[in-house]
């Protein structure tokens, strides 16, 4: 209840921010929206000239690009400060500032993360998305609904974790930019079918940095795929691994703040 | 303040040398940035080639275009970014934002030079670090394609070097903006728009659609790497060659003369305003 | 047992040894080497209710790490500390309730707005009543006169402003201690002084134990009652400003723009020549020993001197003082 009051006034405060850069804030929501959208054309206008990827139609591929968009903007529209931001936190001292208060530092930095410009993203991946279950004639039941909500909930989860993860070097002040291989680098792999990898980038994939349960896995469930890797069960796993996940990227997390502190050295 | 027809003393070009070798030892400041970088560039290469591979596992030619093409338009475009002035932009544009602009106007020096010199050295520290190497070994791996003839790679290197003037003078105006915009940390996300869908940065041009071939036309982005790789790939014919030397050196022209016109107009802006 | 104590606190830092040159950024891509860094060396003090104290010392000296110890953002790495029986580190928020921390170099306001919203999110982040919240705003735009900027957004306020409103802030929930990092660091004179009289009554009115740093002799000088004094993490001096001023203040530095050259004269041996720069020459000397008006009147008298420049002794001066008295 602390927090959630604590929230809504830092939403408050970023909203009123925004009023004062307003142009800046539009020409910035225009901006992503067609950097975005400018990638999705171009794999769904590449996958068109040939047809298929790997038995995938381009509305199938588009399907695992609007997924793991949605799922990354929910994550990052509560984390991203958190775990992007942390490194200027550290130099620039405001995390100093944070931890003389008594509050929890994780929760207040999502409290303090509120940033509207993911709705852009958000608007744009479901748009997507709903193109192409129409594009596909396919109709949602509602259990495949509650389903579709669950898997970008786990999917959301585990975006959520890798960001956080790989965040903490950074508390440290050291700037390996692990987040640059482990995030950004990998979060290429899943636009693409699972399937189209060898062997060992699916293994990788799926049980080391199980980034394949953002979107491959369920998608399969929703197109009625059957290309199953491993096991025809993984479809269904989405939200039990981002919760694992999660909770062991929020410990690992609380571990780097403890060694910022100087308790773990 | 001009850069290309000013006088260039003794001075300027010792300058030069500085900053390039300045930007040159940043890059080798941070290991982990090192090896961090590498390892992205080597998986982003990765899921490059693997998606290749599964388009052209169904029909080994697709619109004229094979597996070994894709493998040589990537490769050769990758290596491109050394003439690519991105950061050109940003380089200036933080300079108007944060008012430095005012002072770098008195300096004794050329600040386009001065910005050429430390994106060139930037981009040669990238390049020899991270995209030489990973690029040339897929050529290796996977075998490198020549010019078709002499003439080909003649035009290449005539193509390339306007289109790094294009380039250049493109991310100059861009970096520009900052005169009338509060901020353009939005940019780059319409930067990558534009060369995703009209300069082949990803997909070949020739995949897509007729009408979005025919903007292309008009605009900056395909004569900066595009036509230069595809003369390369002998994918366009020689005959073609003065069509194409012509539209690049009118958009040198036009960007050229809307440089000096904005160019004009911002500092107007700042000795009026004060910024 | 004291309000605060310090017993032996050491804090030790790990830092990349870093060298310049191609050759060595390319080495280190395989191997570094570390230093270890003691910013706090085997430092003790106990500080009662109540007290306001100068904890001083030049830049990097271990005065902010001190701080962060005492508020609970690092954890010493040797030693001991209690505020009020708790340890800041193991009971991070219990501590933070109790204290108020201003760290002159960064802001805890929000830029783009009014003063009124960070004050409005304070009261949600410690959970302050409303009617305790109301009074304190009342009480500390009065006492801080801020009425006239309380709706300006924050960016376009004065830095003597901003430092106004950080404190003010760092006061709303009542804090039993009020550590205060550099309050007028990089203030013009008149604002410091506000801020030195805001601090006095501070301590007086609210009864706010308060502990501040600082390397500005004048800012010691106005409203410490006692002095804790470090250099490279070691305690040089702890008691009351009296006695200080007594020990390492009053010396002070005379320079002469002689209007001839005075060669082979005499100068009053209580004046002690550092320095010869052709007809400039510079002399130290102390207050114990000749008052400054003394001093001026004796050139003034004897010599004919066409420049005087009277310089009291500054923070450095101060401390390498205190290693030649030991």
């Amino acid at each position: 209840m602390h927090y959630f009051r604590l929230y809504l006034q830092f939403i408050k405060i970023r909203l009123t921010s925004i009023v004062s850069y307003r142009g800046s804030f539009f020409a910035g929501v225009i901006a992503q929206f067609l950097s975005y959208g400018a990638g999705f054309f171009a794999t769904w206008l590449l996958v068109k000239a040939f047809h298929e990827l790997n038995g995938w139609t381009p509305y199938e591929v588009l399907l695992l690009y609007g997924m793991n968009l949605f799922s990354y903007a929910l994550a990052a529209f509560f984390f991203f400060n958190l775990a992007v931001d942390i490194e200027n936190l550290v130099i620039s001292g405001r995390l100093d500032g944070i931890l003389v208060k008594p509050v929890n530092p994780f929760l207040y930095l999502i409290c303090n993360g509120f940033n509207v410009a993911y709705f852009s993203h958000i608007s744009l991946a479901v748009f997507t998305m709903i193109i192409c279950f129409r594009g596909l004639g396919i109709s949602l039941t509602p259990i495949m609904l509650v389903m579709l909500a669950l898997s970008i909930l786990g999917a959301a989860l585990i975006h959520a974790a890798a960001l956080v993860m790989t965040s903490v070097p950074a508390i440290w002040m050291l700037r390996a930019r692990f987040s640059d291989i482990l995030y950004w680098g990998m979060r290429e792999f899943i636009n693409y079918p699972l399937s189209i990898y060898n062997r060992a980038v699916q293994v990788i994939l799926t049980f080391i940095l199980p980034y394949g349960f953002i979107s491959f896995y369920p998608a399969q469930l929703f197109l009625g795929k059957e290309d199953y890797l491993f096991h025809p069960s993984l479809p269904y796993a989405t939200l039990p691994v981002g919760l694992g996940l999660f909770f062991v990227a929020y410990r690992f997390w609380r571990y780097g703040i403890d060694r910022y502190q100087g308790t773990g050295t | 303040m001009r850069v290309f027809s000013g006088h260039k003393s003794q001075s300027t070009t010792i300058l030069f040398f500085i900053l390039f070798k300045l930007s040159f030892i940043k890059a080798f400041q941070y290991r982990g940035y090192i090896l961090v970088t590498l390892f992205s560039a080597l998986l982003d290469v990765f899921v490059r080639i693997s998606l290749w591979t599964a388009l052209f596992r169904a029909n080994p030619v697709v619109q004229n275009t094979t597996f070994h093409d894709m493998i040589n338009y990537m490769a050769l475009t990758g290596l491109l970014m050394l003439v690519q002035m991105s950061g050109v932009d940003d380089r200036l544009a933080n300079r108007i934002l944060q008012g430095s602009i005012a002072t770098d106007l008195i300096r004794p020096y050329s600040l386009k030079l001065f910005i050429f010199a430390q994106t060139i050295g930037d981009n040669l520290a990238h390049f020899l670090l991270f995209v030489f190497p990973v690029y040339t070994g897929v050529l290796v791996l996977f075998g490198m394609r020549f010019p078709p003839t002499l003439l080909h790679g003649l035009v290449f290197v005539a193509t390339v070097i306007n289109g790094a003037v294009i380039s250049f003078l493109y991310y100059y105006i861009i970096g520009m903006l900052p005169f009338w915009l509060e901020s353009n940390w939005y940019v780059r996300f319409v930067n990558y728009a534009m060369f995703t869908l009209f300069a082949g940065a990803f997909v070949p041009i020739w995949f897509y659609p007729d009408f979005l071939i025919q903007i292309s036309y008009y605009l900056p982005f395909r004569y900066i790497t595009y036509e230069a790789v595809t003369f390369y790939l002998g994918r366009t014919g020689l005959p073609a060659m003065p069509a194409v030397l012509l539209r690049q050196w009118v958009w040198i022209g036009i960007l050229l003369g809307l440089e000096v016109a904005l160019w004009k107009a911002g500092q107007k802006k700042l000795t009026v305003y004060g910024g | 047992m004291s309000y605060i104590n310090v017993e032996n606190v050491v804090k030790e830092f790990k830092v990349v040894r870093r060298e310049k040159g191609l050759i060595n950024a390319l080495k280190s891509l395989f191997h570094r080497e570390y230093d270890i860094v003691t910013a706090v060396d085997h430092i003790s003090f106990t500080i009662d209710k109540g007290e306001l104290v100068g904890y001083i010392g030049p830049n990097g000296a271990g005065k902010s790490t001190t701080i962060k110890m005492l508020s609970g953002i690092l954890v010493p790495t040797a030693g001991r500390i209690t505020v009020d029986g708790v340890i800041p580190h193991q009971n991070r928020k219990e501590n933070a309730r109790r204290i108020g921390v201003v760290f002159g170099q960064r802001s805890s306001l929000e830029w783009d707005l009014p003063m009124e919203e960070t004050f409005d999110l304070f009261q949600k982040i410690y959970r302050i009543d409303d009617r305790m919240y109301k009074r304190n705003v009342e009480f500390y735009v009065e006492l801080f006169a801020m009425q006239s900027f309380l709706k300006r957004p924050v960016r376009q306020l004065s830095l003597g402003q901003k430092m106004r409103a950080e404190i003010a802030v760092a006061l709303l929930h009542d804090p039993e201690i009020l550590y205060l990092d550099e309050p007028t660091i990089g203030l013009d004179v008149v604002a410091k002084n506000h801020i030195r009289q805001f601090i006095k009554r501070i301590n007086s009115e609210k009864k706010i134990t308060l502990m501040l740093t600082t390397h500005d002799m004048d800012d010691i000088e106005q409203i410490c009652d006692r002095i804790i004094m470090i250099d490279q993490g070691k305690l040089l001096y702890d008691g009351f400003l009296q006695n200080f001023k007594e020990k390492y203040g009053g010396e002070y530095t005379i320079t002469v723009d002689f209007a001839y050259a005075e060669e082979g004269r005499e100068v009053d041996p209580r004046l002690q020549l550092v320095s010869i720069e052709g007809q400039r020459k510079v002399y130290v000397a102390h207050r114990s020993v000749i008052e400054t008006t003394e001093a001026l009147r004796y050139f003034i008298d004897n010599f004919d001197v066409s420049h005087l420049n009277i310089r009291e002794a500054d923070i450095e001066d101060v401390v390498r003082n205190a290693y030649v008295k030991g």
